[in-house]
């Protein structure tokens, strides 16, 4: 990124000089947002927070954490309204409703304010750029783990997570498009709330509502350890695959138990490390692609960024995790 | 808080919300005789009445709350909190399973009792109160557990994995404190002073009762119930969860509405808190098990509750009348 020099930054910081790079230097003051509903999961604690705060030391710039501390729409909106507001130099932020934050984003955008989703996309938004995960790949990377283990077996497969969420319905989607050729059949996708309680009590009555049920398969990162609770506590550990998103240590544990199959992990802290820097660069970039970029609303950064996945299986699960109780 | 029911043609809330159990499940039976297989399993109770039981307990301690005329929103917070630092007290701290679980009950009576300190005497609405505290006891718990404190010992797992008549433990638990929490309030005059208050504090005051320190008691003591969940949940699953609690506080005091109590304060018992957490949980069990979509499934069971209510409302006006 940025090789090219002696191209003038649009709209950044004032008074920033030219590194080596190529790039304009930050201003000192410069503030970067990052915004979203139930802004302090323990997967943003534990994941997109750090790294947002690492690539804001390497590039010299503030950032700020923002939004509700629940999944809360019309607070985030808020938020957002109100961070632009006061003028940032960036703002990220997690679409957690592809519609309603439509209009605050578009609104700081025309006020000048960069602003790029992270995490889920606002597609029909303005925002600049996306940075995440292809939740299709998702839904297609846990499909063909659930194949490979079944081995032709044939049957039910239930599915659970935030149904409403325009990222869990790409997931469901991407999972039929290979679960169902291979002849599973896929029930009506279920909610469970982002709870392992809910995720446990719900995975608990599709069991027991399904005699030749064969999978279940997750989408948030709470669906797995509830799929695996339930499926243990049902007795059926071994009988029903389970896969899920998110590979953390509840999940981790899990897999060494035998009870989740394969865990399809994000790459989280991409989200906020490179999308810091997608910010940055839509304030200090030097690239430029024609004589007037401004006018023709050419951006110097891509507009998707897949960032990838990775998938974790009983075999390797013992590379991630701890050492387990009683081990010294 | 009795009403001669049979004597006088009415029904109670409690047996009114049995009979449309009983009612709704042989309706489910005669529509869906193919789904009925797979509900009318012990399987299938045993995994309701396990996944209920966190609530249920919760749902106890509400209905004491709900009884004195004040209501705690912090009680799913609270059990996560307790359940995150009673982990945190024997997997990092080193601490034996037991001294954990008193050390973890003991901070939940005392959430409980300030909870109730700023209420009865500070006399801080309880709504206001308990918003601050769920989200101060939230937030302790997501700094204390991040996303959660697994691989507890095995020794603390088997109390919430262990069986008995095919029912895990937290079951029982939820047995054992009903029997004890419908006793007390049913059978004893001291409980029966919450009602009292509940009713018409000013009345209770004037006639010697200590209105404020009978609600810092039932704060307390809801702090403690909430302890029970969150522990008995962490060892169910042996892994202390940070958010397990969320929005459980509202499945309580739904529960416990349904189960006769009243938001006004004097009324409710035990047994109704238990059969609005069954009612609500049944219902959603037969939803599931005939894969209703979760968009209807939110539209039928709150119409559900909506119509048990007003057909209490419906008689308690023939009452009146």
């Amino acid at each position: 990124m940025g090789a090219l020099a002696g191209c003038e930054k649009r709209g950044g910081p004032i008074g920033g000089v030219r590194p080596a790079s190529g790039r304009s230097a930050p201003n000192p003051d410069e503030e970067y947002v990052w915004l979203s509903a139930a802004a302090n999961l323990p997967l943003f604690t534990q994941h997109d927070h750090p790294a947002l705060r690492l690539a804001a030391k390497e590039l010299g710039v503030k950032v700020s954490i923002a939004g509700p501390n629940t999944v809360d729409i019309a607070g985030l909106v808020s938020a957002v309204e109100q961070t632009a507001a006061r003028k940032p130099a960036g703002m990220m932020v997690v679409g957690w409703d592809p519609s309603a934050l439509v209009p605050p984003i578009n609104d700081a955008i025309a006020a000048g304010i960069p602003v790029i989703c992270v995490d889920a996309d606002v597609s029909a938004s303005r925002r600049m750029a996306f940075v995440g995960t292809d939740w299709h790949e998702i839904g297609v990377r846990q499909a063909e783990a659930m194949v490979r283990a079944l081995a032709g077996r044939r049957g039910k497969v239930g599915l659970l997570g935030l149904i409403e969420q325009e990222i869990d319905q790409r997931a469901f989607a991407g999972f039929r498009s290979v679960a169902e050729p291979a002849g599973l059949v896929c029930l009506e996708p279920q909610q469970d709330k982002a709870s392992t309680a809910e995720a446990t009590r719900v995975a608990a009555g599709i069991i027991q509502s399904a005699n030749d049920l064969v999978g279940l398969a997750g989408f948030d990162a709470e669906s797995g350890p509830g799929m695996a609770q339930a499926v243990k506590e049902a007795g059926k550990g071994g009988k029903i695959v389970v896969t899920c998103v998110e590979a953390e240590e509840s999940h981790l544990r899990f897999l060494q138990e035998g009870l989740l199959t394969a865990c399809v992990g994000q790459k989280r802290k991409l989200f906020t490390y490179l999308g810091l820097h997608v910010l940055y660069d839509l304030n200090h970039s030097p690239l430029r692609f024609t004589t007037n970029d401004e006018a023709l609303g050419i951006k110097p950064v891509a507009t998707n960024y897949n960032t990838g996945t990775y998938t974790v299986t009983r075999e390797t699960a013992g590379l991630l995790l701890p050492k387990a109780w009683g081990e010294k | 808080m009795k009403r001669g029911k049979w004597a006088r043609g009415t029904i109670s809330r409690e047996t009114g919300l049995l009979l449309l159990l009983l009612l709704a499940v042989a309706a489910f039976r005669i529509l869906f005789p193919v789904s009925w297989e797979s509900f009318a399993t012990f399987d299938n109770f045993a995994s309701v009445v396990r996944n209920l039981a966190f609530e249920g307990i919760l749902a106890l301690g509400m209905m004491l709350i709900l009884i004195t005329g004040n209501f705690d929103l912090s009680v799913g917070a609270l059990a996560s909190l307790v359940g995150v630092v009673t982990g945190w007290l024997m997997k990092q701290a080193g601490w034996p399973v037991p001294a954990s679980i008193v050390a973890g009950l003991a901070l939940a009576a005392f959430c409980g009792f300030l909870n109730g300190i700023i209420v009865a005497r500070v006399r801080v609405n309880a709504l206001i109160t308990t918003l601050g505290t769920m989200g101060i006891f939230s937030g302790i718990a997501l700094l204390a557990g991040g996303p959660g404190i697994t691989f507890l010992p095995p020794s603390f797992a088997r109390l919430g994995q262990s069986q008995w008549l095919g029912l895990q433990a937290p079951v029982w638990m939820l047995v054992i404190l009903g029997i004890a929490a419908h006793y007390g309030l049913a059978h004893t005059r001291f409980f029966r002073q919450f009602y009292y208050i509940g009713s018409n504090p000013k009345a209770a005051h004037l006639s010697g009762l200590g209105v404020a320190r009978l609600q810092i008691l039932a704060f307390t003591l809801m702090g403690l119930l909430a302890g029970f969940a969150g522990i008995a949940y962490a060892a169910r699953v042996a892994t202390a969860s940070s958010t397990v609690g969320i929005g459980k506080e509202l499945g309580a005091i739904t529960a416990c509405i349904l189960g006769g109590a009243s938001l006004q304060g004097g009324r409710g018992t035990a047994w109704g808190a238990l059969l609005g957490v069954l009612f609500v949980a049944t219902m959603q069990n037969m939803l599931l098990i005939k894969q209703v979509r979760p968009e209807w499934q939110g539209i039928i069971l709150g119409l559900v509750l909506v119509f048990a209510v007003a057909i209490d409302a419906v008689l308690n006006r023939g009452r009146a009348a």
